[in-house]
């Protein structure tokens, strides 16, 4: 699902202050230098755009079911949840 | 400058709704967060709260009463209504001129406004009842506490987020010590269990979804809390001229602003209440015994609070006791500092030390003791209560037993 992976890129860019085409699914989140705010933002921005509930938690970010560590670990997670959440 | 005194506690929580019941909950490690009831929970993801459970408004006011009184102002009332009539004082004559209000909370009437918007944005009200903007405001309940007990001196809200309480408490005991005043009814007062106001919190990505772990390496964050805390202080000659009771002593009071980030905790804020705190109060930190933690249970806080432990005390912070009973009553925000001033004063007089439940396992980052889930009988007689609030405003009390001096 291409779209969904362009879509997810393209907000974590944003909100990195970073061109879209700089990042890729390999582009370590660290080194973007979000902090938690820009987390929690990302992951809210990205429930909006694709009607899905993420549970991210700040203080525990591994019960969401993702690494985060880097931005294709985000696509990934995105992509299951559009998938089961579209089933239900 | 005036000795302080504290000849009044009232206390409304999850652990019940006066400060006898706080005071055995807190005495016997009893966690009070359970399901939510207070308002419908389907739309949310974090189904739990400390509640004031069981609580009839009618069983305190009349209708006509209710009509301005939002919950956190029922609350308030509540608790200062035990608080004055444990300190034996009839404020209606001359001791009411000479009586402060400072009363603290984060928010003030979420449930009046939650509930008036949705009648208007939703039902298409046409009109509101006619006191909703004396019955939301932030200051309705320390209005109603001097209009039910006739208190006439410097009366108004302190709000400071999750610090409002303790700088309440804070002021109020600056202004007692400095003789602007004899009397002073204090504390905070908060409710905010609103399906608007919940989900708010929820966005924040910062509610525990099982239970308030403070200082546990599995913690999930904080679970909030509501209800209200009013503790009485008094020029302590004149209490002691009265002949009652001294149940506990304000000794210092510390301030400060991270000037950081608006969420994130900074060591260095901390740092400074606690160490402008411990001046004020004219204390060695080597004399401190224990310390009531703003301890949330969130990642960040529970690293940065020990932290700055570790650098007021030095070696000192290995002997210290540390808890957070918000593992017991939630977090009740605007109301948490004098729930725990209250709580940590009870601890004083009943000689045990104040657990933090739900502890399950260390934390490598948070090494101090932290009395895990069981009180344990050790008598204290001086201690630190913490709070930190949103947008980096920190506050600390010091507190003694009235054995100390």
């Amino acid at each position: 699902m291409p779209d969904i992976e362009d879509a997810v890129l393209e907000i974590i860019a944003a909100k990195a202050k970073q061109e879209r085409a700089a990042l890729s699914r390999q582009t370590e989140l660290a080194t973007l230098s979000l902090d938690s705010l820009d987390v929690v933002e990302i992951i809210f921005q990205i429930e909006e755009k694709f009607d899905i509930s993420i549970p991210y938690n700040a203080n525990d970010p591994a019960t969401s079911g993702a690494s985060f560590k880097v931005a294709g670990d985000v696509v990934d997670l995105v992509q299951q949840h559009v998938g089961t959440q579209a089933a239900q | 400058m005036n000795r302080v005194a504290v000849t009044g506690l009232g206390c409304i929580s999850a652990l019940g709704h006066d400060s006898r019941q706080l005071a055995e909950g807190v005495r016997s490690g009893r966690c009070a967060i359970g399901p939510l009831t207070v308002t419908a929970s389907e739309r949310l993801a974090v189904k739990i709260a400390a509640e004031v459970a069981a609580f009839d408004p009618l069983a305190h006011f009349d209708e006509k009463r209710l009509l301005l009184l939002d919950r956190f102002s029922q609350f308030a009332l509540v608790a200062a209504r035990e608080a004055i009539a444990m300190s034996g004082l009839d404020l209606k004559g001359e001791d009411g001129l000479r009586t402060a209000a400072i009363i603290g909370s984060g928010v003030g009437g979420m449930t009046t406004l939650d509930e008036s918007f949705q009648r208007l944005y939703l039902e298409n009200a046409k009109r509101f009842q006619p006191f909703i903007i004396p019955k939301l405001m932030i200051s309705a309940a320390v209005s109603h506490v001097t209009m039910e007990h006739g208190i006439r001196g410097p009366a108004f809200t302190v709000a400071s987020a999750c610090a409002s309480a303790n700088h309440a408490i804070g002021v109020a005991f600056q202004m007692v010590r400095a003789g602007m005043t004899d009397i002073a009814v204090t504390g905070g007062a908060e409710s905010v269990f609103t399906l608007g106001t919940l989900k708010a919190w929820e966005a924040m990505r910062i509610l525990a979804p099982d239970t308030c772990r403070p200082f546990s390496r599995d913690r999930k964050g904080l679970v909030l809390g509501e209800g209200a805390g009013i503790l009485v202080l008094e020029n302590w000659e004149r209490a002691r001229a009265r002949g009652i009771p001294i149940l506990g002593e304000i000794l210092g009071f510390g301030m400060s602003a991270d000037a950081g980030d608006v969420v994130m905790p900074s060591v260095d804020g901390a740092v400074a209440a606690m160490r402008a705190a411990i001046a004020d109060s004219g204390q060695s930190p080597e004399a401190f015994e224990y310390i009531n933690a703003h301890g949330t249970g969130t990642g960040a806080n529970d690293v940065t609070e020990t932290r700055a432990i570790h650098q007021v005390f030095g070696a000192h912070a290995r002997k210290l006791a540390v808890s957070s009973t918000k593992s017991l009553h939630g977090h009740a925000l605007g109301a948490a500092g004098a729930i725990e001033a209250i709580a940590t004063l009870q601890a004083m007089q009943g000689g045990y030390l104040p657990p933090t439940a739900n502890f399950t396992e260390a934390d490598p980052e948070c090494d101090l003791d932290y009395v895990p889930n069981m009180p344990r009988q050790q008598p204290f007689r001086l201690a630190l209560s913490n709070s930190f609030a949103f947008g980096g405003l920190n506050a600390a009390l010091v507190l003694g037993a009235n054995s100390l001096r």
